[in-house]
């Protein structure tokens, strides 16, 4: 069936025969606003919501100290192995390349652009992804990340998959970053123009209920969910 | 298949499928209770975005909406779609949907499918014709890939392995494997992580569903849990999504609402683990994702509900809460109804989708308690709709004739207050033989005979009272005169 006789038919039951211009349409919400705006707060809500999913989080004072508590999160987890991470300005900074593999983790290269899968490949092999994120939501222990930088279709480098495929996902992000609600973060992307090819809002790790509602974490996705604020 | 009356005494009978079903919507249904509880109390701290009954009236506005305008906003959807470099088909019935996904096997040359949990894909029975085709189609939510192994369709909209002990499961892994399995979830989820993730590396195709659909956007969103909604949807190198055009909203902000909703009613959870949102395939320069996306809306039916008095059934968000709560449903499972849509919502509109079909009968499978109503977040009047159905049935002669005579008679007779008193004089007198006395001294009467027997089966008759109500008031008004 063709496009215009689907519409058609939509039409015909709706009780009209041709287009009816564009619709008025204002999204709103009961409580707009809802949730503390204090950075500190919202912080603290956001690391008692993961822990409740079973997510590991951890403050540092400073950029310095991301890498060496990357290092020590891998040796504590007893990984080994490659591990991959987003070509990314919010993690280029860190000096985790050099902290990794001097530690014994050399980092997998991302391949942009090339035709195929390498890089699904290649993340595949990790037994860690790093990964930065675009917003924190505090009401519900999330971490959201586009497969590109939100608002800049022109900034590649991040991919579906680093957080998705090793059974460890490590992720960075900024105090600054954090939100109450997932309300504000859709009312940001709205704002933002071009959305990424993917916007994952992540939870914790992977779990599952299906068998006899019993549950069980690392199904398809990471087992282990790191998330280090900044 | 065999008729609704059969199917209902076979899962009636199984009395490890029913404590199975009853355990988990149980525990559904305490999660659910206990999570709406919080959102209030958060609610009234002014610590979320709304109550239940807010978000529950701000979504049927979205959906209301979206419903009046929705061939505006397939179209607003297709444009940006395609923009995002999609590509867009439009599908009227389940033929359409195999027809426009073997075209693209066949373009691909692909061999083997891995697909994410789809409603809409059981819908139009897309495994069968494209197994029926040789083409290798594994199903990748845990619970889905059990049911997949069993031969068999899902007897919940959510956990559709609902009515599988491990030990069966452990059994059906196990052949899988080549080698025994212990019972214990961890092993059994290792073993299926483990298993699909080779699927999903060698996968052509990735299938999916969609939970809702941005029009402004063209962005797919994906509620899932175990993560194989985002495998599927980023792994293979082409990506199918199958749509119901019920699945619109018309803006990235509406979310929120419905996000709110729909975990929240289907598990208890604030969130699941992952909401994915798709717009368009790989961008050039993106190191990962399909080369190729397709949406595929779907039809199916859902146009004999559109402006006709079922139109508030396409809000459903299939959130399964209706199952949960539903007396039927708790006791014979999902798998009795016969349609792949149980449950209240599953009797709704699994005729209204056929024009009837094979489920005429589905209607009659409640007790019009009106609990699934009170559950639904999206408030559809499911208890409603379903005596609605039962009219329909017997106005376009769809329903047993037989049955209809039955219920015409009865209606003739109940009318008339002398045939009415009779009969009860007659069923007083009628009854006698078979009443009991318990040594309670309350009488009961166990065990009727002939057509009467269908209810004394299953439970116990008070004998009708030694006087009416009726013969009562007459006494008493005589009593008052005097």
């Amino acid at each position: 069936m063709n496009q215009q006789a689907f519409i058609n038919r939509v039409r015909s039951r709706l009780g009209r025969s041709g287009a009816d211009g564009i619709p008025q349409w204002t999204p709103s919400l009961p409580i707009p606003d809802a949730g503390p705006t204090d950075p500190e707060a919202l912080v603290e809500r956001y690391q008692a919501e993961l822990a409740k999913l079973s997510g590991e989080s951890y403050r540092v004072a400073s950029e310095a100290e991301v890498a060496p508590l990357v290092v020590r999160i891998l040796k504590e987890a007893g990984a080994s192995g490659p591990v991959a991470r987003w070509d990314d300005p919010v993690l280029n900074g860190l000096g985790l390349d050099e902290a990794l593999t001097a530690a014994g983790y050399p980092v997998t290269p991302l391949r942009h652009g090339e035709p195929g899968r390498p890089q699904v490949e290649l993340v595949e092999k990790a037994a860690a992804g790093i990964t930065g994120a675009d917003f924190a939501i505090a009401e519900t222990g999330t971490l959201v990340m586009g497969s590109s930088r939100p608002g800049d279709a022109a900034a590649p480098g991040r991919g579906r998959t680093v957080s998705l495929l090793p059974p460890i996902h490590i992720a960075v992000v900024q105090k600054e970053q954090f939100v109450y609600t997932a309300a504000q973060v859709f009312r940001q992307l709205r704002q933002m123009g071009v959305l990424p090819s993917q916007v994952i809002f992540a939870s914790g790790p992977s779990r599952s209920a299906d068998i006899e509602n019993d549950l069980s974490i690392g199904v398809h996705g990471p087992g282990q969910v790191h998330v280090i604020i900044i | 298949m065999p008729d609704l009356k059969t199917r209902i005494n076979t899962a009636l009978r199984d009395e490890r499928l029913r404590g199975a079903v009853r355990y988990t919507a149980d525990n559904l249904r305490t999660k659910r209770n206990a999570i709406l509880a919080d959102l209030n109390e958060q609610a009234a701290q002014g610590m979320a975005i709304g109550t239940f009954d807010d978000l529950r009236k701000q979504a049927r506005r979205i959906k209301e909406h979206t419903l009046k305008h929705l061939d505006y906003y397939l179209e607003q959807a297709a444009d940006q779609i395609r923009q995002s470099g999609g590509t867009v088909h439009w599908a009227a019935d389940s033929a359409d949907v195999v027809r426009i996904t073997e075209e693209i096997i066949e373009r691909r040359q692909a061999k083997k499918v891995i697909k994410s949990k789809s409603m809409a894909s059981e819908e139009v029975a897309l495994n069968h014709a494209l197994e029926a085709k040789g083409i290798e189609v594994v199903e990748s939510d845990l619970g889905e890939y059990i049911i997949q192994l069993a031969h068999e369709t899902p007897a919940h909209i959510v956990i559709p392995a609902i009515h599988k002990t491990r030990q069966q499961i452990a059994d059906m892994f196990g052949e899988v494997a080549g080698r025994q399995l212990t019972t214990d979830t961890p092993t059994l989820t290792r073993f299926a992580r483990e298993t699909l993730r080779q699927k999903f590396m060698a996968a052509d195709i990735g299938i999916s569903g969609a939970n809702f659909l941005v029009a402004e956007t063209g962005t797919i969103c994906l509620v899932t849990n175990e993560g194989n909604g985002r495998l599927t949807t980023s792994v293979p190198p082409v990506h199918i999504a199958i749509v119901g055009m019920d699945k619109l909203v018309p803006t990235l902000e509406d979310l929120a609402v419905l996000l709110g909703l729909l975990p929240r009613s289907a598990t208890g959870q604030k969130i699941t683990t992952y909401f994915n949102m798709i717009t368009g395939p790989r961008r050039p320069g993106e190191p990962d994702g399909p080369e190729e996306l397709h949406v595929i809306f779907l039809d199916n039916g859902r146009t004999n509900l559109l402006g006709s008095k079922y139109e508030e059934a396409l809000m459903c968000i299939r959130c399964g809460a209706c199952l949960n709560v539903c007396p039927v449903y708790r006791n014979i499972g999902g798998h009795a109804y016969g349609s792949i849509y149980p449950g209240p919502i599953g009797s709704v509109i699994s005729p209204l989708l056929t024009d009837f079909g094979e489920w005429t009968d589905l209607p009659q499978a409640t007790s019009l308690c009106g609990a699934c109503h009170e559950a639904c977040p999206m408030g559809i009047h499911l208890h409603e709709h379903l005596v609605r159905l039962r009219m329909d049935a017997v106005e376009k002669g769809k329903a047993d004739p037989g049955f209809t005579r039955l219920m015409k008679l009865w209606m003739t007779a109940w009318r008339n207050p002398t045939v009415y008193r009779m009969a009860a004089k007659i069923g007083r007198l009628g009854m006698r033989p078979f009443v009991k006395k318990r040594p309670d001294g309350t009488e009961v009467a166990e065990r009727l005979p002939g057509p009467f027997a269908a209810w004394t089966n299953t439970r116990n008759v008070p004998p009708i009272a030694k006087r009416t109500f009726h013969e009562r008031w007459a006494e008493l008004e005589k009593e008052a005169q005097r």
